[in-house]
């Protein structure tokens, strides 16, 4: 038998080649992308991938438009409602503007956070005295609405619907309830959706998540970061 | 201080008789309170616990308040982080039971508001139940959200203050 014929064929050598320099190259690539793991503890309040936000538009309360670059550089609570909700939304805005006092005592102070109550009845819901009425809760909420159309696409973006409840029969055209998301979402200083606070919120359990959110942020500032 | 006592007492004894008097005494209304919203907040909503000492049922047919155009009975709904709000026509005392209004549940929505109201501010509410009696209760208007975390600061507005005529 010719010992040639223990040696690897031409072919088999060069996929062997192959598979070695494309194993080399993502090895390479993922000891630059360091991942940061988030602790256990703050995982109900992360999405499984931050996801960055597409351009838009909304009509910032009393002051122009609100778009992606008003996201940029500073981290930003959302939450969508309306101001004629009586029970929800009054309950998780001062639940959000209690948090912002409690973020100024720590270490690391309210820096640029800013908190968007985006109102999805444009409706009723007049510019001027939105940004009042977010305002009343912490002078870091703004006001935010915007055309149907608009309001929508930002919704999509954060995965949220909301629906402008028929009035009851013997009731004024304008007189209706609104079906609205109830979770107050965080974006990061890049413009990236990542964390969720479901109802029933608590100012003392925001507080710690973000500041756990914040220092994993800045841990892996360049990096991208998993909960695997 | 013997006039401040003297007035405790007769103050004590007024309640005592207003409680005495009641024409549905086996309904108790505890730390009624409402909702503090920005000055220009179309509606606010109230929140309360009804006690049936009772051995048998009331039912809630209607709330008024003399500050809002008309008070209606709702249920928020949490879906899957999503809240709507349905209207509840009257509301079911069984007997020897505690039932709680509170944030993201069952409340008063409060609605048009006749004047600005702020944290400390009284709102009176008259419970009328089927059976033709009316319960008149004050509550009041807190700025901090209720939570299991959060102690009543309202000390002297708890079912104490609440009578029927």
């Amino acid at each position: 038998m010719n010992w040639r014929s223990f040696l690897p064929s031409r072919r088999v050598l060069a996929l062997l080649i192959a598979v070695i320099a494309v194993t080399g190259y993502f090895g390479w690539r993922m000891s630059q992308n360091r991942v940061v793991r988030a602790p256990a503890e703050i995982e109900d309040y992360l999405f499984w991938q931050a996801k960055d936000l597409s351009e838009f538009q909304l009509l910032r309360a009393g002051n122009g438009s609100l778009g992606l670059k008003d996201l940029r550089g500073r981290w930003t609570f959302v939450f969508f409602g309306y101001t004629h909700c009586p029970d929800i939304c009054p309950v998780s805005l001062a639940v959000l503007g209690q948090a912002f006092r409690l973020i100024d005592q720590t270490p690391e102070r309210l820096g640029q956070t800013q908190g968007i109550f985006i109102s999805v009845d444009p409706g009723r819901d007049r510019p001027e005295a939105l940004a009042e009425y977010a305002a009343y809760f912490h002078p870091r909420l703004i006001g935010a609405t915007g055309s149907v159309a608009e309001l929508e696409a930002f919704s999509r973006q954060i995965g949220v619907f909301h629906a402008l409840e028929k009035p009851e029969s013997g009731k004024a055209a304008d007189d209706y309830l609104v079906t609205h998301s109830a979770t107050i979402f965080l974006i990061d200083p890049e413009a990236r959706l990542v964390g969720k606070f479901s109802p029933p919120q608590n100012a003392e359990e925001i507080v710690k998540a973000f500041s756990k959110i914040r220092a994993i942020h800045s841990e892996g500032a360049k990096s991208r970061w998993t909960l695997f | 201080m013997d006039i401040v006592l003297r007035a405790l007492i007769s103050l004590s004894l007024w309640f005592f008789a207003a409680a005495a008097c009641a024409a549905s005494p086996e309904i108790r209304v505890l730390e009624p309170w409402v909702q503090a919203a920005p000055p220009n907040a179309k509606v606010l909503a109230a929140y309360l616990r009804f006690q049936n000492t009772g051995t048998r049922p009331h039912t809630l047919s209607a709330v008024s308040s003399p500050v809002f155009e008309r008070v209606e009975l709702h249920q928020t709904v949490l879906r899957e982080n999503m809240a709507g709000m349905q209207k509840v026509g009257e509301l079911r005392l069984p007997p020897k039971e505690t039932l709680a209004l509170k944030p993201g549940g069952l409340h008063l929505m409060l609605i048009g508001a006749k004047q600005a109201l702020r944290a400390g501010d009284v709102v009176p509410l008259t419970l009328s139940l089927k059976d033709g009696s009316t319960l008149s209760v004050d509550a009041i208007v807190r700025g901090a959200p209720a939570g299991a975390d959060q102690p009543h600061r309202d000390q002297n507005h708890s079912g104490h203050a609440s009578h029927a005529h």
